[in-house]
């Protein structure tokens, strides 16, 4: 009886947690069908780690897609050569201190963030 | 039967936790689906006010060489934009906001929820430390056909009470309608390989919110991905947003003219309607409330791409 007991709390909390997280922007519901297999399949991601990985996964996918297009783009069919990486000079994050932007009155916003 | 209590407790514990958890999304506000506020609204000046009347006005263009911030009320959302740049903070643009809005007879009330560059971050930081899902924004306003001054909030580098500011907005005038007006949300990404979806994905509105409203002509954007990126020195962390004129000529063809843009996005001030930096896209609409916009590659640099869906927002 206890274990049962214990089942049905943990699927209530399950239930619970699956359907209180909702995003701020509620949509209307939409007559068409097209992405009910999406839906379907991304229900199961339950926590936002989850639908954060499977997000980035996806578009992953085409990034690797668009580099292997990249590399393969001088192909042959007689005889494959290596494309040559280019180095690229990537410049660090901007990790800047971020302070309060100083307004004068006109600029004044009642969104100032001070 | 002590079961079956149990089973009763909980489901009645459920509907009470979702039930505030669906007036708390949507801002704990009741907004009709119209307004008198409805439109896009360019900030023209500054009033200050002295012990509640007006003494001075600063407009724009003067003493304010560059500075734009629009506004957009419609379907119970707030857009609001500018191309205020600092160099104190890591983002190339100004900055934005999105939330829900109410008016009464003389108050305006506002919950932000997201935003771009500062205002997205300085939202995070507050929604974070309180357990907040919006703050909320109180202003008198006075409201005729064409203009509307907003009163109230943060005065800053002021100690003084007596001395206030109004935000001066004047009404855009309406360009054209399409079946593209209202307020929607970026629900879905589908990877496209030489033209064939390949991949479709759920868009985590938790984690990534990308909202735009569309009316009489005019476009703002938000991107809020403060709660996906989760390190405020990275500059991704600033969203994006862009305001804009945009074009829908019922055939499926859009094109977003974008003229200034905040957080991290590139772009610097354009010129209005520049065919050279405009956004061109293919739209097709599923039903009234949900399209799919891929952007048009005329040249065909990109074999490989990506289609977003946008659903309406109530």
């Amino acid at each position: 009886m206890k274990r049962i007991k214990k089942i049905i709390i943990l699927l209530f909390v399950s239930l619970l947690h699956y359907s209180c997280t909702n995003a701020n922007a509620v949509v209307n519901k939409s007559k068409s069908s097209a992405f009910d297999k999406i839906d379907k399949r991304d229900k199961k991601l339950f926590t936002k780690q989850e639908r954060i990985e499977s997000y980035n996964n996806s578009r992953n996918k085409l990034t690797n897609v668009k580099a292997a297009l990249k590399t393969n783009s001088s192909y042959s069919g007689y005889g494959t050569k290596k494309v040559e990486k280019k180095l690229t000079n990537k410049k660090g994050a901007n990790t800047k201190k971020i302070s309060r932007p100083k307004l004068s009155n006109a600029e004044f916003s009642a969104y100032s963030t001070n | 039967m002590k079961s079956i209590h149990l089973i009763l407790s909980l489901v009645i514990a459920f509907i009470i936790s979702c039930s505030d958890s669906t007036s708390k999304n949507k801002g704990s506000l009741d907004s009709s689906s119209t307004s008198k506020l409805d439109g896009f609204w360019e900030r023209k000046g500054t009033i200050q006010f002295v012990n509640g009347k007006p003494i001075d006005t600063i407009i724009f263009g003067i003493d304010e060489i560059g500075f734009r911030n629009y506004k957009a009320f419609g379907d119970g959302s707030i857009f609001w934009i500018n191309n205020s740049k600092s160099q104190n903070t890591p983002w190339k643009g100004g900055a934005g906001g999105y939330g829900k809005f109410k008016i009464t007879n003389d108050t305006l009330i506002e919950h932000m929820s997201h935003g771009s560059g500062g205002f997205g971050a300085f939202l995070h930081y507050l929604n974070d430390s309180l357990k907040t899902s919006f703050q909320e924004y109180k202003f008198g306003f006075n409201l005729t056909e064409k203009n509307y001054t907003q009163l109230g909030g943060n005065v800053p580098n002021s100690d003084d009470v007596d001395i206030t500011f109004g935000e001066y907005y004047e009404k855009k005038p309406s360009l054209r309608k399409s079946k593209m007006d209202g307020v929607w949300k970026r629900a879905y990404e589908i990877t496209y390989l030489n033209g064939v979806a390949i991949d479709t994905t759920t868009v985590p509105s938790d984690a990534i919110l990308d909202v735009k409203i569309i009316n009489d002509g005019y476009v703002i954007v938000q991107v809020d991905q403060t709660r996906m990126i989760n390190d405020s020195s990275k500059s991704e962390y600033g969203g994006g947003g862009a305001f804009g004129q945009i074009d829908y000529d019922d055939n499926g063809n859009m094109t977003e003219y974008f003229e200034f843009f905040s957080g991290q996005w590139p772009g610097g001030d354009n010129p209005t309607r520049d065919p050279k930096t405009a956004h061109y896209a293919r739209v097709s609409f599923y039903d009234n409330d949900m399209y799919l916009q891929i952007t048009k590659d005329t040249l065909n640099q990109n074999a490989a791409g990506r289609g977003v869906v946008y659903k309406r927002i109530q």
